[in-house]
């Protein structure tokens, strides 16, 4: 019998570019510190989830403030974060109206953050699964819940 | 229709993204779907080809298990891939992975990088690697 990993479709060239492109300008804003940029990749009714954090955030207000926290934390250390997004996944999202599935995606990556302080050298900080429900929104890609998994912590329980 | 190289090599790309979700979660049953069933595996140390999908699926299963055991995770990261020219009508790609291991409350850490040697077959649709060659990254 073949796994339906194998047999499920594999999404068009032009989607999967458009979110590697995606990506990697969302990493490159929230690195290089625009945290406002990389806040409005978002949805205004987002939801962040981690293992990490103590409670989901929800909104993407309450996602910015949260991130500029950690920003704020890098900045007085002198350290700098890059965030390297590999083994992109991606799937139509058949959870919701069929409508729906041509409209939003399912993504998988690894992410590494390397941090790398003043005048120091480079290393591995944090590996991670992010897992984005995408959708589409004033003509780009948005994330509407963004689920991360450290692998430093134990996994958060089912919800 | 074949497909153009951007085409093919985006398809590695997702090909290499699931069969790796699938190791790392895992997944040994899916993992074990992406050779054919008499597919070689060589290098990473081991001694001896391993002949076979379900070997090759074993193999990676006692591994993982033994990680477990000690609370560490591992990631592999597929990165640098390249379609090889083959007269022979092959797909064939060479990549540079990275493997890298986090202990539970510990830093990541790089445990292993090789080179990575595939040739695939087709069937309906359906991509999976038939020999696989690892190579250190130092030689």
């Amino acid at each position: 019998m073949v796994h339906p990993l194998t047999v499920s479709p594999h999404v068009p060239t032009d989607l999967y570019e458009q979110l590697q492109q995606f990506y990697a300008r969302h990493m490159h804003a929230g690195d290089s510190g625009d945290i406002g940029a990389w806040a409005a990749c978002f949805t205004e009714d987002a939801v962040f989830a981690s293992n990490g954090l103590p409670h989901p955030l929800r909104g993407r207000a309450a996602i910015e403030a949260t991130a500029r926290l950690g920003a704020a934390d890098r900045a007085e250390r002198g350290a700098t974060h890059r965030h390297l997004v590999t083994m992109l996944d991606v799937h139509r999202d058949h959870s919701g109206a069929p409508e729906d599935a041509d409209a939003s995606v399912v993504a998988r990556s690894y992410v590494l953050v390397v941090e790398s302080a003043a005048g120091g050298k480079a290393s591995l900080h944090l590996s991670a699964v992010c897992e984005d429900t995408l959708v589409r929104g004033d003509g780009r890609w948005l994330v509407r819940e963004r689920r991360v998994t450290r692998d430093d912590l134990p996994a958060a329980p089912a919800a | 229709m074949p497909d153009t190289p951007l085409a093919a090599t985006v398809r590695l790309q997702q090909f290499y993204a699931r069969q790796v979700h699938a190791v790392n979660a895992a997944d040994f049953a899916a993992y074990r779907d992406t050779f054919i069933p008499d597919a070689e595996f060589t290098g990473s140390g081991l001694p001896d080809p391993v002949r076979g999908a379900g070997a090759i699926a074993e193999h990676s299963r006692r591994l993982h298990e033994r990680r477990a055991a000690q609370e560490v995770v591992q990631r592999h990261h597929v990165t640098m891939t390249a379609l090889l020219d083959r007269t022979d009508g092959v797909l064939a790609a060479r990549s540079c992975t990275v493997i890298v291991a986090t202990a539970l409350w510990g830093r990541p850490m790089i445990v292993a990088g090789v080179e990575c040697v595939d040739e695939f077959t087709e069937t309906d649709g359906v991509l999976r690697v038939r020999r696989r060659r690892l190579h250190p990254l130092a030689s």
